[in-house]
């Protein structure tokens, strides 16, 4: 290790004390590349060698290539909103939009943002370094890695070892020749059903340079459904604290509280994110979200609760005419308001629960 | 215009009236009958030409004046109704009120905001390119009850309709209090009668191109204003001399619809040929809609596509309304549409567009139970049943 970091948190501009967090997003995206998992007439194909299948295009129309390399705007709006193939819907590249962006959510009060975009997504330390600066946010940066079809190629014949070496050297001496370092573990990307081998490598490694490092982990999803007890065992196994752990992508149990509460039990934070979400047919993530927060917070889980938005694709932006990076303030907590949700938890969710997580503790032991 | 309902002599008559009378007054034996037909913008058609289709539409509509920044009522002596206007603002705000809507602005566009140019629908291009998305699901009829007051463009209609091959049916009537023209208290249900059936019987000023039911006819009462209950009588009496149907928006706030009706009763008009429009308001309501429903009219649900994240939407809300509505024997009764009326409802800013209906709301109602024969009632027979003009009466 470069530098004790113990009881500070780490920000891309370097290490800060946790009092100077204030309200915290712990899940969203500035910079971004999500275009592998969203080809038109995708498909995936096995490949002798390889464990995970390779994703990629069948044949299709000519035509339909105007559309998908087309960029976002007025005219073809409809295509993103739909998650159709527009590829531009699914990158965030755009510095001086993300300065404005953010600058939303600064404006009404905000003071830190977790960009949980990792290995495999295009990460990029320079340009949130510059949005940092620009700003006055701070910004914490992920590490680990994504959703299967993000590994790397090689990931068959990469060791546990090996990857919790990578995640190490991003926390403690910064991502490739940045010499900017990650503040958290994240999002490491767990589809399951069922887990792959290399899932769990990154699941184990991930684990280990927690309790190297003293870092908390962020989970994409933590596995289908009731796996997500599986990958808590094995997080367990490498010597991890489960209090050190965040369960994201929860929306899909809001409304299983019991289930909920199975995972709270073991320690982890369960976290809803919640941007672009509304329905027409049906009801929304947002609202079910909304009452499962209330009825956690009576039953006294406040301190393991967690809001953010997933800002993540183009149209989540207020300039695409999303909600942008402020929802939060805006509309969700004031809706959490009128639902009965005191001033003292919002305070718990947005600025305690993320300066307990993101703060280093103690690191102990080696690979 | 081809016309083999309005005989030749008729014609000229009408032409004549219509240079001469200031009021646009037809006589009620000048007024042809156009029973068992539907009036198109391109004229008469056949109700078994009509397929499936859309009741409550806007392919061109102003709707800027309720969507005024900084908006203010002042109350005028003389005047029934409050002017509404603005108050003084810091000029850089109308930056962004008179701003297009475009990429940078989107999301004050969606969020209802002050941005002008949301609540206006001009562009025929742009039109015809959204409404052929309905052609493609199937659709063929599409009712634009863009009525007086909100700039209602005839001719930009009959253009779409020519390009598109949909037929459209135009409205005509008065839309709600705000829309009404500056000397409202002044004109008398006679004066305003008139308007209605010259629109019908003659065209929209001297397009030519008639309009086939009247409404939009906007009531949002909660009091009914005396405006209001002038430009509902107006209507009943027109539907009377001409065979229109009537197609409101609201007809009131909640149980006011029934007081509405009971004016139209007692200005003899048929209230089965009568369509209470946004009854996805009273969705949630079931003794009120059974009511109205008991009373013969059409109930509504014109809201669909619209989609909400921290309430239950109203095309959720009309999903679960329906079924039951149905269930309860009034397959022959009930109608759906969109009411696209803003830039952000099109599919070109990201809306849900024209299409939702074949493309989403019928395929969900599916799989809950509603059957196929159920979904062709609400889309193409009822439509087929309200649309075709009664035969007009001289009283």
């Amino acid at each position: 290790m470069t530098e004790n970091i113990t009881g500070k948190v780490m920000t891309v501009l370097g290490p800060i004390s946790p009092e100077d967090l204030g309200f915290t997003l712990m899940h969203e995206h500035l910079f971004i590349d999500l275009r592998r998992y969203h080809l038109p007439h995708g498909r995936d194909i096995a490949v002798p060698g390889r464990s995970q299948p390779i994703s990629t295009t069948k044949d299709f129309a000519a035509t339909e290539l105007a559309q998908w390399e087309s960029h976002v705007s007025i005219g073809n709006l409809n295509f993103p909103n739909e998650l159709a193939p527009v590829s531009d819907q699914w990158v965030l590249a755009d510095e001086q939009l993300a300065i404005q962006e953010t600058l939303e959510f600064k404006r009404r009060g905000g003071g830190t943002i977790v960009d949980v975009t990792n290995i495999g997504l295009k990460r990029d330390p320079a340009a949130l370094k510059r949005v940092s600066s620009a700003t006055g946010l701070h910004i914490v940066m992920g590490s680990g890695w994504y959703q299967k079809v993000f590994h790397p190629d090689d990931m068959d014949r990469r060791s546990e070892k090996d990857l919790t070496q990578e995640i190490i050297s991003d926390l403690t001496s910064g991502v490739g020749d940045t010499g900017i370092q990650s503040g958290i573990i994240g999002e490491v990307g767990v589809n399951g059903n069922p887990i792959t081998h290399n899932e769990e490598k990154s699941i184990r490694a991930s684990a280990r340079a927690s309790v190297i490092t003293g870092a908390a982990i962020t989970f994409h999803e933590a596995g289908f459904e009731k796996e997500k007890h599986d990958v808590l065992n094995w997080v367990e196994d490498e010597g991890a604290d489960l209090e050190r752990v965040v369960v994201g992508h929860c929306n899909k149990s809001a409304n299983n509280l019991p289930f909920l509460k199975e995972l709270l039990e073991r320690g982890v934070y369960v976290e809803f994110e919640l941007i672009g979400q509304s329905e027409a047919l049906g009801i929304s993530v947002q609202k079910k979200a909304a009452e499962a927060v209330v009825e956690l917070i009576k039953d006294g889980y406040c301190d393991k609760v967690l809001l953010a938005q997933d800002v993540c694709i183009k149209t989540h932006l207020k300039h695409y005419g999303g909600d942008g990076y402020s929802y939060m303030q805006e509309t969700f907590v004031p809706h959490l308001v009128t639902l009965g949700v005191t001033g003292e938890n919002i305070e718990t969710i947005f600025i305690q629960n993320p300066k307990t997580l993101l703060t280093f503790v103690q690191g102990f032991g080696s690979i | 215009m081809s016309n083999i309902y309005f005989g030749e002599q008729n014609n000229k008559s009408l032409a004549d009236l219509r240079k001469s009378d200031r009021s646009r007054w037809v006589a009620p034996g000048a007024i042809p009958n156009m029973a068992g037909h539907v009036l198109t913008v391109r004229g008469p058609l056949s109700p078994d030409q009509l397929g499936m289709t859309l009741m409550h539409e806007h392919l061109f509509v102003d709707l800027r004046k309720t969507h005024l920044p900084h908006a203010i009522n002042v109350e005028l002596e003389g005047r029934t109704e409050p002017i509404l206007t603005t108050e003084d603002f810091p000029a850089t705000q109308l930056a962004v009120y008179e701003a297009k809507v475009q990429l940078g602005n989107l999301h004050i566009a969606r969020d209802m905001g002050p941005i002008a140019d949301n609540y206006v629908l001009a562009d025929e291009d742009v039109a015809a390119k959204e409404i052929l998305e309905f052609k493609n699901l199937g659709g063929s009829t599409v009712v634009e009850v863009t009525s007086i007051g909100l700039k209602r463009a005839p001719e930009s209609m009959r253009r779409v309709s020519e390009r598109t091959e949909l037929n459209i049916v135009m409205g005509t009537g008065y839309y709600h209090s705000v829309y009404h023209p500056e000397d409202m208290d002044d004109r008398t249900v006679e004066e305003l009668t008139n308007e209605i059936v010259a629109d019908i019987v003659t065209g929209v000023g001297d397009t030519g191109i008639r309009s086939g039911i009247i409404g939009e006819v906007g009531v949002n009462g909660d009091p009914l204003g005396p405006n209001e209950t002038k430009s509902i009588k107006a209507a009943a009496r027109a539907s009377r001399l001409t065979g229109a149907a009537i197609s409101f928006h609201r007809g009131g706030a909640g149980r006011e619809r029934l007081e509405t009706l009971n004016i139209l009763g007692e200005e003899g008009a048929n209230l089965d040929r009568v369509v209470l429009g946004h009854s996805d308001e009273i969705a949630e309501d079931p003794d009120l809609m059974l009511e109205l429903l008991e009373r013969g009219v059409y109930l509504q649900f014109d809201l669909l596509g619209r989609a909400t994240a921290l309430t239950e939407s109203p095309t959720s809300l009309a999903a679960k309304a329906i079924p039951e509505l149905l269930g309860a024997g009034f397959e022959n009764r009930l109608l759906l549409s969109h009411d696209v009326c803003l830039k952000v409802h099109l599919q070109h800013y990201g809306g849900a567009g024209y299409s939702f209906i074949p493309g989403k709301f019928l395929p969900h109602l599916r799989e809950n139970g509603v059957t196929r024969l159920q979904t062709e009632k609400m889309m193409v027979e009822n439509p087929a049943r309200i649309l075709p003009f009664d035969p007009p009466s001289q009283k």
